[in-house]
């Protein structure tokens, strides 16, 4: 209820009558004001219908484009979120802490105060870097071994998505006739945090059932450790109280290795499409660091992360409610022209994109890097630090850097097989967009 | 293991909520809702579902818990933002400017104004009749029942009556505009703007000379020495144009389909007594009524079968789903005029009854309870009986009809059937 007296009438630019407010809200725009606004922000370009089409899920690009540049800020009524597009809003507001939070995959899957986390403890990192650093080439040559001699391999199902579990399986050192069963229940576990309720049942089964493994072997590792990331937690001292199966199983539940599985996939995917481009990585191997980049911005596979508004706030002009769900979308955001150039082309030797592991709003010398939310929060330590291991998201390009180099050594000539039509494809609505088919031929030097 | 089974035979995927199927029949939906997960988070759409009788009954009775408002009512910005009809009083939620809008005016549409307003309501319908009674048939919907309502609204606000048919097509456009869809959204955007600008002198002569109606109380209205804003007075013209228009035109409607289609029996014996209009209207509004969800917002973490809503959730209340409840109705998915175990007379704001009998939840309970209840009842009764008394013999001109559905989610818009063909003897 505002009392309009004629003298708190001023007139903005376009002759709109702007009532000036007092007290409490005072100076903020009024109803006019927003409302032309919103005419002009209409969404008459897309439906929210579109945003879970199958056209959608195979290519988001398009619609995301519309969203970016006609809609910065899309209140998507359907799925009761709100979508963020452009690069410079999706890293503030990933970085934002203090007006949004990102919420753990144990809150979605509903059980909050099963394990703790220990991804931030130091000997856990060090664990894991140790273990990647130490397995990622041997079984990238042993893979490799596997596929020479062979007529066709697909590089998606039999390199891309074996090598990030297989390399988890050796850094946890499970037994070797157990590998089998813990991968399908890790990618059960994962894959059970989203809206599907019968995939969160599956997930949930997989929990209990991981965490019911771990229990003997987290026993026999803490009387005869090993070098392994289980040794290590198994042994791990903290404050309150030993560790258990659970929070070994919270632990792997909260980190990720679809960037690694789809990022590879999506890489091998790209270079293979572009011939040109895997042509100028094998005359210039160092180019294959600036690949693996290229794809994360390029072709991210996890699309998006949501967050979550702690609290009211006005932010895009508009009221955002406390508890809100905010899609910051990872592919739109990569993919705006106001900060790469010609966004939509895979270009390995491209000069506008950071050349190492981002930090803070996801820029390092004054670079913008491919925004990858599954390797977490960009780095708060120096690139080399020396009280701590590399950043996952260094670790993680070192590994599928040193996996696809052993592939370009082993191989001479690697092309796509004839009549082979690969695209990316994500299975479900939230997943991971990648390549699920890559027949290659692989030719041995 | 059967629990199992159980659990996945019985398991909900959230885009059936967004498939036609659900538009066209939602019932078989809401029984799996009720029976089996009476509190539904819906992850896929970021909210709670609500379904059983009681359970929608008591988020409506639980106002301080569930509150309509999206935004916090002592928050610092302007309301209405985000509302195709402007600043409307529903988005003030559980607040004393609600209290106050919704008091100055939900006194016209019962008692003694209402009753004064009757005549004007008969004639209304009167003057639509005659120019349909000598055709032999009608499609009802486009020549009867969407021009009926808005007359009478109109003619409450006290809006000039040559332009009545204006107002037709811009609270369709309004109405469409609730949708999810940009074209419907900027459609009805753009008609509340020709609106608006159709209002802004009449506010000005009603000013200056205050008459009898709706427009000029509102004109002239104080609370505290403030008088609500010129926004705030045509968001409320346009909650009222499209919530008195729209929900009694699809009501008579619906009405008429059940009549005609479902228990054409039964039709039978409103013809032989008039009074039993108001019965129909009372179970149309349970079976299958104009509006089947309400959306709420918790302020404070609710416990509801044994589960934790969080704080600030979004929820949403199937009162199409609780009305159909078998905890609180006989045989709930059988049409019947002469149900004993439901209150048939006037509803009331609190949905408690001196015959013990539960009510349908229609019109929603508590604090933003339809303000129109009663003028509905009665507009929605005297169209009906006099379309029975005037047109002889009334039928269905198709022994076939596609039902009742909802539009499409991209356009906003209540259950009804589209189209609603009658032939009788002119």
């Amino acid at each position: 209820m505002s009392a309009t007296q004629p003298s708190d009438i001023i007139y903005g630019r376009n002759g709109v009558a702007i009532t000036k407010r007092t007290g409490r809200g005072g100076g903020y725009r009024n109803y006019e004001v927003h409302q032309r606004e919103r005419v002009g922000e209409s969404t008459e370009q897309i439906k929210p219908l579109q945003l879970i089409s199958p056209e959608h899920l195979h290519d988001p690009y398009p619609l995301l484009e519309i969203l970016r540049e006609h809609y910065p800020f899309y209140r998507d009524w359907l799925a009761n979120a709100y979508w963020v597009t452009r690069y410079n809003d999706v890293t503030s507001l990933f970085a934002d802490d203090p007006n949004y939070e990102t919420r753990s995959k144990r809150w979605y899957y509903g059980i909050e105060n099963f394990g703790r986390d220990l991804r931030e403890e130091l000997p856990v990192l060090f664990a894991q870097a140790d273990g990647m650093d130490t397995h990622a080439e041997p079984l990238a040559v042993e893979l490799a071994s596997q596929f020479a001699g062979r007529d066709g391999t697909d590089l998606a199902t039999e390199f891309a998505a074996r090598f990030p579990l297989e390399l988890l399986t050796r850094v946890l050192d499970i037994p070797r006739d157990d590998r089998a069963r813990f991968v399908e229940r890790y990618w059960r576990m994962q894959r059970g945090m989203f809206w599907d309720p019968l995939a969160q049942q599956a997930g949930r089964d997989a929990i209990t059932e991981l965490t019911a493994y771990f229990e003997p072997l987290l026993e026999t590792r803490r009387s005869a450790p090993g070098n392994d990331l289980v040794s290590t937690i198994a042994n791990l001292e903290l404050d309150d109280g030993p560790t258990t199966a659970a929070d070994l199983v919270a632990t792997l539940l909260e980190g990720d290795h679809e960037t690694l599985h789809g990022g590879l996939a999506n890489l091998w995917f790209l270079l293979l499409t572009h011939p040109e481009q895997l042509d100028l990585v094998r005359s210039e191997r160092r180019l294959l660091k600036h690949a693996w980049f290229e794809t994360l911005r390029h072709s991210t596979p996890v699309l998006s992360a949501q967050r979550f508004a702690r609290h009211e706030v006005e932010r895009f002009g508009k009221l955002i409610p406390e508890g809100a769900l905010i899609v910051l979308s990872a592919a739109a955001a990569n993919r705006d022209p106001r900060i790469f150039d010609a966004p939509d082309q895979f270009r390995v030797d491209r000069r506008d994109v950071c050349q190492r592991e981002p930090r803070g709003m996801y820029r390092a010398d004054g670079l913008a890097a491919g925004i990858a939310f599954g390797l977490g929060r960009p780095t708060r330590h120096p690139a080399v630090p020396e009280d701590r291991p590399r950043s996952l998201y260094a670790l993680t390009r070192d590994a599928a850097v040193t996996a696809s180099n052993v592939m370009l050594e082993t191989f001479h000539e690697i092309r796509l097989s004839s009549k082979a039509e690969p695209t990316l494809q994500a299975r479900r609505i939230w997943e991971m967009h990648t390549c699920w088919k890559l027949p290659a031929t692989l030719t041995s030097s | 293991m059967a629990a199992a089974e159980d659990a996945l035979r019985n398991a909900i995927d959230p885009r059936e909520f967004d498939a036609p199927e659900f538009q066209r029949d939602p019932f078989p939906l809401y029984k799996k809702l009720r029976d089996h997960h009476p509190l539904y988070h819906d992850r896929f759409h970021n909210r709670w579902v609500i379904s059983r009788y009681w359970d929608v009954d008591g988020a409506f009775q639980d106002n301080g818990s569930f509150d309509r408002a999206v935004y916090r009512p002592d928050g610092e910005y302007a309301f209405g933002s985000e509302h195709v009809f402007g600043p409307n009083i529903l988005e003030y939620g559980n607040s004393d400017q609600h209290r106050w809008l919704r008091n100055m005016v939900a006194g016209q549409f019962v008692g003694n104004r209402l009753t004064g307003f009757l005549p004007i309501v008969n004639q209304i319908a009167t003057e639509l009749l005659d120019k349909i009674r000598e055709q032999g048939e009608v499609e009802l919907i486009s020549q009867f029942t969407s021009q009926f309502p808005i007359r009478v609204i109109s003619n409450m606000l006290g809006l000039p009556r040559e332009d009545e048919d204006i107002f037709v097509g811009w609270y369709q456009a309004l109405i469409a505009g609730l949708g999810f869809g940009g074209e419907h959204l900027m459609r009805g955007v753009a008609a509340r703007n020709e609106m608006w600008d159709y209002l802004d002198p009449l506010m000005k002569e009603r000013e200056r000379n205050p008459g009898d109606d709706l427009l000029s109380r509102l004109v002239a209205a104080e609370l505290d020495g403030e008088r609500m804003s010129p926004e705030e007075i045509k968001g409320f013209v346009a909650l009222l144009l499209a919530a008195g228009g729209d929900t009694t035109d699809k009501a008579i409607a619906n009405m008429w389909f059940h009549m005609l289609y479902t228990r054409p029996d039964q039709l039978d014996d409103v013809k032989a007594d008039p009074e039993l209009w108001s019965n129909v209207f009372t179970e149309m509004m349970r079976y299958d009524p104009v509006v089947h969800a309400q959306f709420r917002h918790t302020t404070r973490e609710v416990k509801l079968h044994d589960r934790i809503i969080p704080e600030r959730a979004g929820i949403i209340l199937y009162l199409g789903a609780g009305n159909r409840d078998e905890r609180a109705f006989k045989n709930p998915d059988t049409f019947d005029i002469h149900r004993d175990d439901l209150h048939m007379g006037r509803e009331n704001r609190s949905g408690r009854y001196k015959d013990g009998k539960p009510g349908h939840l229609g019109f929603g309970i508590g604090q933003h309870f339809c303000m129109g209840y009663a003028m509905a009842r009665q507009e929605a009764v005297i169209a009906c009986s006099q379309l029975a008394a005037r047109l002889k013999n009334i039928r269905p001109k198709f022994a076939d009809h596609e039902g009742i559905s909802s539009p499409s989610i991209d356009s906003g818009g209540f259950r009804s059937p589209n189209e609603l063909w009658l032939e009788f003897d002119a």
